[in-house]
């Protein structure tokens, strides 16, 4: 048994002062305060006096980081991925695919499929690395206005057909998948993947108010880096930013990390969606945490310079960190650590429909990120390991 | 080579689909695969949707190769024929081996790679149209019978581009590209068996040129008659010019 000290928790829903968390086998087995108990006499203590203990993050949202994209044929690059990823405070991720040829993509889910199967069955890793838990299928169902970055030429209108061979590559493990609702075919191929538990996100559309509702009727339920490659949101015309940021059925996400959006529209868009339906992605490609430079980006590359990953003459993903959008999101929207912390946290964990993770409560997995009061990320725990 | 008229154009959709859906599930049965190469326009369209719809194809073992292409013409055009492939083929049947020839790219690249890939193994059924100039895939006449190279960049006959206007792929002729990537001639001939849609009035003096006149460069489909396993299907309205008469199958 391990005995956590700190002096504040978040669950993240509630803030406790003084807590005590003891973990077992990689689970949390108990949650309170040290004034309602004593440190059991039989374990190890760790003592993080000024630090907060919140829940590992969850990033449902990312191409690559560390250097390496996850589609990536080389057998070491998730792993070193994994590794960047902890050390930024990531726990849980989703690796993201983007658009290329369809053979491309048939085997990164194939990999990816085999790496979240592997990830599940292995209880303890030999070295502290974030976790793949599920696919987040990004293209090629998306719209051809509001591609971004993905090849024009392997764009696909989605048929049952087309999502039956990626389901089965993936061997059953995409969990979120990203569609443009207006193409023909994408209502059916929505209520398909709705049923078999794939939280389906809006994104990469130009659809129209109508059209986006219609999509959250036939089973969509979230929605992709809100504002960045949509039908903007214009007053007479409201499109699908408005159907997002407006109905409760549906979460969103957005990439907080001040150039994506502007830091208004962060503080905007949280003020629509509230704590409880704001998600932050970081849509991190390969080139995160690393120099300047030409990088990987699923079939094609891209340039980075100063914070901006272009390719095209596009923006295209990002080099942002899980732990800085949450200090971001402290800083552009005036939000506390404890809210904050919720949007990379609890609420990708609801989105995604994962039980044990995004909490710190009893029964639930010991993925634990250790936080300075301003947010800065002094160790991470994941699965009880990692000290 | 075999001539088979029917009464209308799904009629004539449907019984090709039946043959193709043959070949296709023969090949997959012999051989573990079937390669076939399909055409896009409008002509096709009956033809294709009977064939996504045939029962008992495994379309994971099928693999498709693109028949033709314009040049500098993007995917999301309404004339982008690898757009109709896609929509009218690949995505209702979820075929995930498939080699579109991407127009927007260096041509010559692109002809290179995909040739590679097409003249790896034989084919085992292509699908055709014949234009209203008598072309097949764009051989335009006068066609090159000779070359041995798989794909071709060729420059497109007015009467060819006219036909596109025709069609409403493209408002008017300055629209339509000035020059495409074409199967050969002799990489077409390569295939175990040729099928070739062909319903509509439009195409009746073609068909004519193509059946009744001389194998010749300048009626570009007339040179189906040297293949072994060619079959033709044409409706009332394209044999209309028949001389022969060709017998109306039902």
């Amino acid at each position: 048994m391990i005995a956590f000290t700190a002096a504040a928790l978040f669950t993240p829903l509630e803030r406790i002062e003084q807590p005590l968390l003891l973990v077992e086998d990689g689970s949390i087995l108990e949650v309170t305060s040290r004034a309602h108990r004593e440190i059991p006499a039989n374990g190890r203590v760790a003592n993080f006096p000024g630090d907060t203990l919140v829940p590992g993050f969850i990033d449902m949202h990312i191409h690559g980081g560390a250097g390496h994209d996850v589609m990536e044929t080389n057998d070491g690059a998730l792993p070193a991925m994994e590794r960047f990823l902890a050390c930024r405070g990531v726990s849980s991720y989703f690796p993201t695919t983007v658009t290329a040829p369809v053979d491309m993509i048939l085997s990164s889910l194939d990999r990816l499929g085999h790496a979240v199967e592997t990830a599940e069955n292995s209880s303890q890793a030999a070295e502290l690395r974030a976790n793949p838990l599920g696919i987040h299928l990004e293209g090629p169902f998306i719209s051809h206005r509001r591609r971004g970055v993905h090849p024009a030429e392997n764009l696909l209108n989605p048929t049952p057909e087309m999502f039956e061979r990626f389901w089965e590559a993936s061997q059953g493990q995409i969990r979120v998948m990203t569609i443009a609702p207006e193409l023909p075919g994408a209502a059916e191929v929505i209520t398909e993947a709705a049923k078999r538990g794939v939280c389906v996100s809006l994104g990469h559309s130009d659809a129209t108010l109508a059209v986006a509702r219609d999509a959250v009727d036939a089973g969509a339920r979230h929605s992709t880096h809100t504002f960045n490659a949509m039908r903007p949101l214009d007053h007479r015309d409201p499109g699908i930013i408005a159907e997002v940021l407006t109905d409760a059925r549906v979460s969103a996400d957005i990439i907080a990390d001040g150039i994506h959006l502007d830091p208004t529209m962060v503080k905007l868009f949280l003020k629509a969606k509230g704590a409880e339906q704001a998600v932050l992605i970081t849509d991190a490609t390969s080139a995160t945490g690393m120099p300047d430079g030409s990088y990987p980006l699923g079939s094609s590359n891209m340039l980075v310079k100063a914070g901006r990953c272009m390719a095209d003459g596009r923006l295209a993903g990002s080099v942002l960190t899980m732990d800085a959008a949450v200090r971001n999101v402290m800083k552009f929207a005036e939000w506390e650590l404890q809210q904050a912390v919720r949007l990379a946290t609890l609420n990708p964990a609801r989105v995604t429909r994962l039980d044990t993770r995004g909490t710190l409560t009893p029964g639930a997995r010991a993925d634990i990120v250790v936080l300075s009061p301003s947010g800065e990320v002094k160790n991470t725990i994941i699965g009880g390991a990692g000290l | 080579m075999d001539l088979n008229v029917f009464d209308d154009k799904v009629t004539l959709g449907k019984a090709a689909a039946e043959q193709a859906a043959r070949a296709i599930r023969n090949a997959i049965h012999e051989r573990g695969q079937a390669r076939i190469i399909a055409a896009t326009a409008a002509s096709q369209l009956e033809f294709l949707d009977a064939l996504t719809k045939s029962p008992g194809i495994d379309w994971r073992n099928v693999e498709v190769f693109h028949l033709d292409e314009y040049i500098g013409l993007p995917i999301d055009h309404p004339g982008s024929f690898r757009k109709m492939l896609v929509e009218q083929l690949i995505t209702k049947t979820g075929i995930t081996r498939f080699h579109l020839l991407d127009g927007d790219a260096d041509a010559s690249d692109v002809i290179r790679r995909v040739g590679k890939a097409l003249a790896a193994e034989p084919v085992d059924i292509a699908f055709l149209g014949i234009g209203e100039n008598g072309h097949i895939a764009f051989n335009d006449p006068p066609a090159d019978f000779e070359t041995e190279e798989p794909y071709l960049i060729v420059t497109l006959d007015e009467a060819c581009r006219r036909q596109q206007v025709g069609e409403a792929w493209f408002a008017d002729i300055s629209q339509v590209p000035t020059h495409a990537i074409s199967m050969s001639v002799r990489q077409i001939l390569k295939s175990r068996e040729i099928l070739a849609v062909v319903p509509d009035t439009r195409k009746a003096l073609a068909v004519k040129s193509c059946f009744e006149g001389d194998i010749s460069p300048m009626a570009p489909a007339s040179i189906l008659r040297t293949h072994a396993n060619a079959t033709i299907y044409l409706d009332k309205n394209s044999a209309a010019l028949l001389a022969t008469g060709a017998p109306v199958s039902s």
